[in-house]
């Protein structure tokens, strides 16, 4: 008897476990945040604004985005801006993520990084690499080839 | 048969283990897939800004090829351990497809995801740039009253001008905000000709006429043609100087067949054909980029080869200069924005 209780504790915890360590939601709103971040524009007139880093041109009421094309203006907009602190962070965080959960965005050219987001780890961590382009000569982060690296990384417990 | 309970209980325990092993084995597949996919994703969109950068620069389509998209493809081949093919496909005008590959798999996967990033290259830049070219490369000398000993004592001069407005995607500058503000010839048999005053551009061509109204005696005197633009809110001045010479009679254009704004046009849609008069053994030449094609006939665009390169591919959207008898007569053309698809497929042997 003493033996089934204790291999019954084992694998009710075991299965328990490898639940909890899967994080499939935090998964699937990281690969959301990183499509998001990348295919659609900044837009600061919502509340909160919806974030995103694509290259966009807008006519009137058309918009036209190009996803996975990185708009450096927007990335230093949220950096200094819709980003720039614990308070704005707050209270933006819901345009890229649900309200209970946090996120970390970073840009890497090959020789610097650029972070936005908050910068801590909670009990559940997901995280989305990928790339995306960046017009040489737009912006001095941007490397010459135009490649560069994004993660998303989303935290929550 | 009596089963004992705590066989039971244990049969029920692994039961239920190996159901909990199952689902979360799937879940962790499908969660790799997830990624993969995203991965695919933002690769082919990396590949379609790199070709919407392209578009808008001076390099050709071996040095996009080649240092940028497999540069950057064997780049994220080492550091993801994935094998990745693309190509890219251009959709005619009356839609048929043409694709080229722009990288095979280095080597055989298990499994592959495919992604495909359609674009339109949307007019999205006013920066302007503003090109000059002559319809002849000297002042076209006719000679009008020809004697059987003497030779010729009276002649015609002129030349045409056209000017081409376009932004750094190779759209036309189009609109009647446009336009040129003055023109004058100078030199030769001109002197000095009367301002032509403010013309319009239709569609991001233009061409400047300048004749002279009486007899002239023979000159081999040198003109200067000065215009004075105002194209897309763009200010700005060109001269062209061109030599005096004679008239070879060779007599090649673009047949106009379409209108646009009521006026002859040469905007072209990819795959569509350019008609040409008289004997046309050509050179097209991208006002853009260093790349340039030649050929005879009429001109069938998004079909064939241009020496290495599929003609499709040469005829990425922009302003185009054609030239026939071996330079003696150019006309600027452009090729109209068309979709493009660029696919990626990814592999791995996961």
């Amino acid at each position: 008897m003493f033996i089934v209780v204790v291999f019954g504790l084992f694998s009710i915890f075991a299965v328990r476990s490898m639940y909890a360590s899967q994080s499939s939601f935090l998964q699937e709103e990281a690969v959301l945040a990183f499509r998001q971040l990348l295919e659609s524009p900044l837009n600061e007139t919502k509340i909160p604004p919806t974030i995103g880093i694509a290259m966009y041109k807008r006519d009137g009421r058309t918009i036209a985005v190009h996803p996975y094309m990185v708009n450096m203006t927007a990335v230093w907009q949220l950096k200094r801006a819709v980003l720039k602190n614990e308070d704005s962070y707050k209270a933006n965080k819901t345009g890229l993520v649900s309200k209970e959960d946090d996120f970390r965005i970073i840009l890497y050219n090959g020789t610097t990084y650029i972070i936005l987001g908050k910068n801590i780890t909670r009990s559940k961590v997901a995280s989305v690499n990928g790339y995306a382009f960046c017009p040489p000569k737009s912006d001095p982060f941007c490397p010459s080839n135009g490649n560069i690296t994004v993660k998303v990384v989303v935290t929550g417990d | 048969m009596v089963t004992e309970p705590l066989e039971a209980l244990i049969a029920i325990m692994l039961i239920s283990i190996i159901l909990a092993s199952i689902f979360v084995y799937n879940q962790r597949g499908t969660e790799s897939i997830t990624q993969m996919r995203t991965l695919s994703r933002s690769i082919a969109g990396t590949v379609a800004g790199m070709y919407v950068n392209y578009t808008r620069s001076n390099i050709n389509f071996y040095a996009f090829n080649n240092t940028y998209v497999n540069g950057f493809l064997e780049y994220v081949e080492r550091k993801e351990n994935v094998s990745i093919a693309a190509n890219i496909t251009v959709i005619l005008k009356n839609g048929t497809l043409r694709t080229a590959r722009l990288r095979q798999m280095s080597r055989p996967v298990k499994r592959s995801i495919t992604e495909n990033i359609t674009l339109f290259i949307a007019n999205e830049s006013k920066d302007v740039h503003v090109y000059a070219l002559p319809f002849r490369n000297y002042v076209n000398r006719i000679c009008i009253l020809q004697f059987p000993l003497i030779g010729c004592l009276q002649y015609k001069y002129n030349i045409t001008i056209y000017i081409v407005g376009y932004y750094s995607d190779g759209t036309p500058v189009i609109g009647d905000e446009t336009s040129i503000e003055d023109a004058s010839a100078n030199g030769g048999p001109f002197k000095k000709s009367p301002p032509k005053g403010i013309v319009y551009i239709n569609d991001g061509i233009w061409n400047i006429t300048f004749e002279t109204e009486t007899w002239k005696k023979y000159t081999t005197d040198p003109v200067t043609v000065s215009i004075k633009y105002n194209i897309g809110g763009e200010e700005g001045y060109k001269e062209v100087q061109l030599p005096n010479e004679d008239y070879s009679g060779a007599s090649f254009r673009l047949k106009p067949e379409k209108l646009c704004n009521n006026d002859a046009c040469y905007l072209y849609y990819l795959g569509e054909q350019i008609n040409l008069t008289g004997p046309t053994s050509w050179q097209i030449e991208s006002l853009m980029r260093d790349s340039y094609c030649l050929g005879s006939g009429d001109i069938a665009t998004g079909s064939g080869h241009c020496g290495e390169l599929p003609r499709y591919i040469f005829f990425t959207p922009g302003p185009y200069k054609l030239s026939m008898n071996s330079g003696d007569t150019n006309q600027p053309f452009f090729i109209e924005p068309y979709f493009t698809i660029i696919t990626v497929r990814v592999g791995f042997n996961r």
